[in-house]
């Protein structure tokens, strides 16, 4: 496999610069994009070379996850040491980084000998089944939206870790669910309407639906959006919905105009809000009961 | 009547204009889905006076970009795109929120997201015009394929960028990529944009008859007396810099800068001493009706990005102008 990458590159190189040559292209143009082929071919290569290093070569269960959600979830159930291939996105930095969901490396996934491969979509995937049968691995495909998805989906991940070998998967998945509960019993004071959004240029909310509106109306909280998904708005929109706080998650400046949406402004970097996962489920409703407290503390002048 | 006709067509693009500007102005659809109309007041209607005055300015420059390269490069489906400039800008944008990223910093947003976009513009441009360069001139031909090369090359890098950001600084990026009329423009964007479009309408004005001689082979040009090589330079890096600060303001907006001047050439000719401010004026009035689509129509996701509403109805609209205007688009 190293030497298929190796040929891979040089034929790049070699055909680069023979359009080099008869087009005669200024200096600066032909290192811009050698940098970017040379980029983009040893990232390409990559996947193959490194298989032999992959954590979990030892192990029975290697899993292939093309979802930064499912990947965090597997480590939180006790898998870290089985994950061997991931996205760039997810947090797995010893495994090798196989593409993404839409422009997944089938022969770097062959190369790894997965066991398990994991990925979030409503669809099926034909040529990833038919590699995954030729590795004798199993394709399993969930799509988390809302907190239901994510906990419905917890019990079968954890069983199929389970028979993989990672003992205590099941236990971590109750355990996950019972600290959820437990999470989410503890109601909110803020009961108007709150919007929440994860952009702010453009504004793009948090609608009916979402796993921060589910963890928002468990926790006897409403939300100023009714509109299912993500909803892209518009300031005017914003201004429109009048909500009784406005709940920035991520980092950034805020726009001076959400001041006409609503008086109370708060901004949290909850990356944990930012991702249908497990981690969601446990430390969500932490983060929105710290967003809770700064909404009470900005109406009483705090 | 023959020579009024122009005036008349040209008079015409301002109305159409300015139905766009009041519709947009005055009708907007709110999130349960009914439309309002009249004035919101003065807080709202800021809003709404931004906005039209974003679309008009980008909207003019690229208009007026897209005339008068079609004529200096005489081919009915050059427009800013082809000079890869909005690519360049968006490489720069891309690579400035990635640097951002790995810094652990904020991404660059409003006045510092222009100054990437105008680097990588600016750099494209730079790029193209030094490939195609010949002789001491600019070669029309070698400059499509150089724009084409070098568009090609900052779409990949903006996707190399885009790819290696977190998931969460992506949504930005991706949003920006897609076009947009910015909520609370920056002041010294729009003021560059605002100043760039009337430039480059005021230069393509006055140099009317010398694009229409430009118009014809070089050979046949300088038999009147037109020297293109000066000319050409230009006004290439004059629509570069109207484009380059119009992306720097709305981020890629697709197909104003083919379609506006197609528009325009049906209602007032092909002279350009009246095409290029039609082609203004049309650039302007599309992208705000394509604003005001976006406030209007809903598929389920809130509003729709700018450029998604500028490529769907302005490919179909380009569509029907080819077909009724290919066989004499300058007669």
């Amino acid at each position: 496999m190293v030497s298929v990458s190796g040929i891979r590159h040089s034929g790049v190189r070699v055909r680069f610069r023979s359009i080099r040559t008869v087009a005669r292209m200024p200096s600066i143009l032909a290192s811009l994009a050698t940098a970017v082929l040379l980029a983009v071919t040893s990232a390409c290569g990559r996947a193959p070379a490194e298989a032999a290093h992959a954590p979990g070569a030892g192990s029975a269960t290697h899993i292939v996850s093309l979802s930064p959600a499912l990947t965090r979830t597997v480590c939180m159930l006790g898998g870290q040491g089985a994950v061997v291939g991931r996205t760039p996105w997810c947090e797995a930095p010893d495994a090798v980084v196989v593409g993404t969901l839409e422009d997944r490396d089938l022969e770097a996934i062959a190369a790894l000998r997965p066991t398990l491969i994991l990925r979030q979509s409503r669809t099926a995937d034909p040529a990833l089944e038919t590699v995954a049968a030729s590795t004798g691995a199993t394709v399993h495909t969930w799509h988390f939206d809302g907190v239901d998805d994510v906990r419905s989906g917890l019990d079968p991940l954890a069983k199929l870790l389970a028979a993989g070998g990672i003992a205590g998967a099941e236990a971590a998945a109750r355990d996950l669910v019972a600290r959820h509960q437990q999470a989410i019993a503890v109601p909110v004071r803020s009961t108007l309407p709150v919007l929440f959004l994860f952009s702010v240029d453009p504004p793009m909310a948090f609608g009916s639906g979402t796993y921060v509106d589910d963890l928002w109306r468990a926790m006897g909280g409403v939300n100023a959006v009714g509109k299912a998904g993500y909803p892209a708005l518009t300031a005017e929109d914003v201004i429109r919905l009048a909500p009784s706080a406005v709940v920035v998650i991520g980092r950034g400046s805020l726009p001076s105009w959400l001041g006409s949406a609503s008086p109370v402004q708060v901004q949290v970097d909850a990356p944990d809000l930012l991702e249908p996962s497990a981690r969601m489920l446990v430390d969500g409703p932490v983060s929105l009961h710290r967003v809770d407290d700064s909404i009470a503390a900005a109406r009483s002048g705090g | 009547m023959m020579q009024r006709r122009p005036i008349v067509g040209l008079a015409l693009v301002a109305a159409a204009t300015g139905m766009a500007v009041a519709a947009r102005l005055l009708v907007v659809r709110t999130l349960d889905g009914s439309l309002l109309m009249g004035w919101p007041g003065p807080t709202l209607g800021q809003f709404r006076v931004d906005a039209v005055l974003v679309a008009c300015s980008a909207g003019a420059a690229l208009g007026a970009s897209g005339a008068i390269l079609q004529t200096l490069l005489r081919n009915p489906l050059a427009s800013p795109f082809v000079l890869g400039v909005t690519s360049g800008a968006g490489a720069g944008v891309a690579f400035a929120s990635l640097a951002a990223a790995m810094a652990g910093i904020a991404a660059p947003t409003g006045a510092a997201l222009g100054v990437p976009a105008l680097a990588g513009a600016l750099a494209a441009l730079g790029c193209v015009l030094l490939l195609s360069r010949r002789h001491g001139a600019l070669d029309p031909v070698t400059l499509i394929l150089g724009g084409v090369i070098v568009g090609a090359i900052a779409s990949a890098g903006s996707t190399v960028a885009e790819s290696l950001l977190p998931p969460e600084r992506r949504g930005l990026l991706t949003g920006w990529l897609f076009g947009r009329i910015p909520d609370v423009p920056d002041a010294g964007a729009l003021a560059a944009c605002a100043a760039a479009a009337l430039a480059l309408t005021g230069l393509g004005t006055a140099w009317g008859n010398r694009l229409d001689g430009a118009a014809l082979s070089d050979d046949e040009a300088r038999s009147i007396g037109i020297a293109l090589g000066p000319m050409r330079t230009a006004m290439f890096i004059g629509c570069g810099v109207a484009t380059a600060a119009t992306v720097a303001l709305c981020g890629p907006i697709a197909f104003v800068g083919l379609l506006a001047p197609h528009c325009a050439r049906a209602l007032v000719g092909a002279r350009n001493r009246l095409l290029v401010p039609g082609a203004a004026l049309a650039g302007a009035g599309l992208l705000t009706a394509a604003d005001a689509l976006r406030q209007w129509i809903d598929v389920g996701g809130g509003r729709l990005p700018l450029g998604a509403v500028t490529a769907v109805f302005g490919g179909v609209a380009f569509l029907v102008l080819l077909r009724r205007t290919a066989a004499g688009w300058m007669s």
